[in-house]
């Protein structure tokens, strides 16, 4: 029997993964990826809560529906600037990308 | 009402919103068209978009508390506040961009466009009352700043900005996400109003941790989004690197860090 425990487990899972990924990846592309599993677990979570409710819902999916939209489109243009980073420094690397040093 | 019914209702209400999104898709259309005069079309084309916007959303001013849209945008006299400050602070910086002096040989066209996507996100962010609404009004702020940030495109301080603000930028929304989905699972309901109500009915204690981290979660990105005191790097980085005057719509930011 799954229960929703097993969702939320999966969930923080990614989450935790995604974060590590993010924080230490020096590789631009690789970061994104990390983003991705932040978002990804989030949807999990939404359709678990959704289906699991005191009073079962559709808000965590259409919720989910949103999430993966944007992220699309924030991945696109997230890679737009990576590859104009490219373009200018020859390099994915984000450790390389000094100039402002912030 | 039929659903039809309450659907036009609610575009009545939302004329400024459905203004500024016209105008964008039309500053596009004119932008492909590839003539000398575009530009300073666009400019009159944003520029009176902006004026008629900011004098519908003093017309629609209501006179109690109402939400449209079933609920999922909020519609009163603080609303209208907000849509009157934010369209004259985007007046204000279109006027300061036509004299930029750094973005003087570029395309201005799709700069307003970004403009006009800014301002209408801007106005669904104050004006949200549900957190899918408010999660997606963040991100349409988040993502058209992003370019805006990264306008210049063979400039290495721009690109760089842009790069940096973007990375920070998805790891803030995606732990505020998180916050939100929790808060969702905890609550039972997308609505604003509708958690307020859960919440303030009372938690049994061992809901109480749980609380505490998601409001840990929401306010680590919302802080970074908004530029709030702990997290205003993000906004240093913007406000140094080029175009200069973007650094009015950078990430929110109405503040300007002191010195590096």
């Amino acid at each position: 029997m799954i229960t929703i425990h097993h969702y939320l487990t999966v969930s923080a899972a990614l989450f935790a993964l995604g974060t590590m990924g993010a924080l230490t990846r020096r590789n631009a592309v690789n970061v994104l990826m990390g983003v991705e599993l932040i978002l990804n677990s989030a949807n999990i979570n939404l359709v678990a809560f959704s289906r699991f409710a005191s009073r079962p819902n559709l808000d965590g999916q259409l919720f989910a529906v949103f999430v993966i939209v944007i992220a699309a489109a924030e991945v696109a243009v997230a890679l737009a600037i990576v590859l104009t980073l490219y373009r200018l420094k020859r390099t994915p690397n984000l450790d390389e990308a000094k100039a402002l040093r912030g | 009402m039929t659903p039809l019914q309450k659907a036009c209702d609610s575009a009545a209400r939302f004329q400024p919103e459905l203004l500024l999104g016209a105008a964008l898709l039309l500053v596009v259309v004119v932008d492909s068209i590839r003539a000398r005069w575009r530009d300073a079309v666009n400019f009159t084309l944003t520029a009176a978009a902006l004026v008629a916007a900011g004098v519908l959303a003093l017309q629609t001013r209501p006179e109690q508390y109402r939400t449209i849209w079933d609920g999922m945008v909020t519609l009163d006299s603080v609303a209208v506040f907000f849509k009157v400050l934010l369209i004259g602070a985007s007046l204000l910086v279109l006027l300061m961009f036509r004299r930029s002096r750094e973005l003087s040989g570029l395309v201005m066209s799709e700069f307003y466009a970004l403009l006009l996507a800014v301002t209408l996100s801007n106005i669904l962010l104050a004006t949200a009352n549900d957190i899918a609404m408010l999660y997606l009004a963040l991100e349409m702020v988040s993502v058209t700043s992003y370019v805006m940030v990264a306008y210049m495109k063979g400039d290495k301080l721009s690109n760089e900005a842009s790069l940096k603000y973007i990375l920070f930028g998805a790891v803030s929304t995606g732990v505020m996400l998180y916050g939100l989905t929790l808060l969702y699972g905890l609550t039972g309901t997308t609505s604003i109003p509708g958690i307020r109500d859960v919440l303030a009915s009372g938690l049994p204690d061992e809901s109480r941790v749980a609380l505490y981290v998601i409001a840990l979660l929401i306010f680590a990105g919302f802080g970074f989004k908004t530029a709030s005191y702990p997290s205003t790097s993000g906004a240093r980085t913007c406000t140094r690197a080029r175009p200069r005057p973007s650094r009015r719509s950078c990430p929110s930011l109405r503040r300007r860090p002191a010195s590096r």
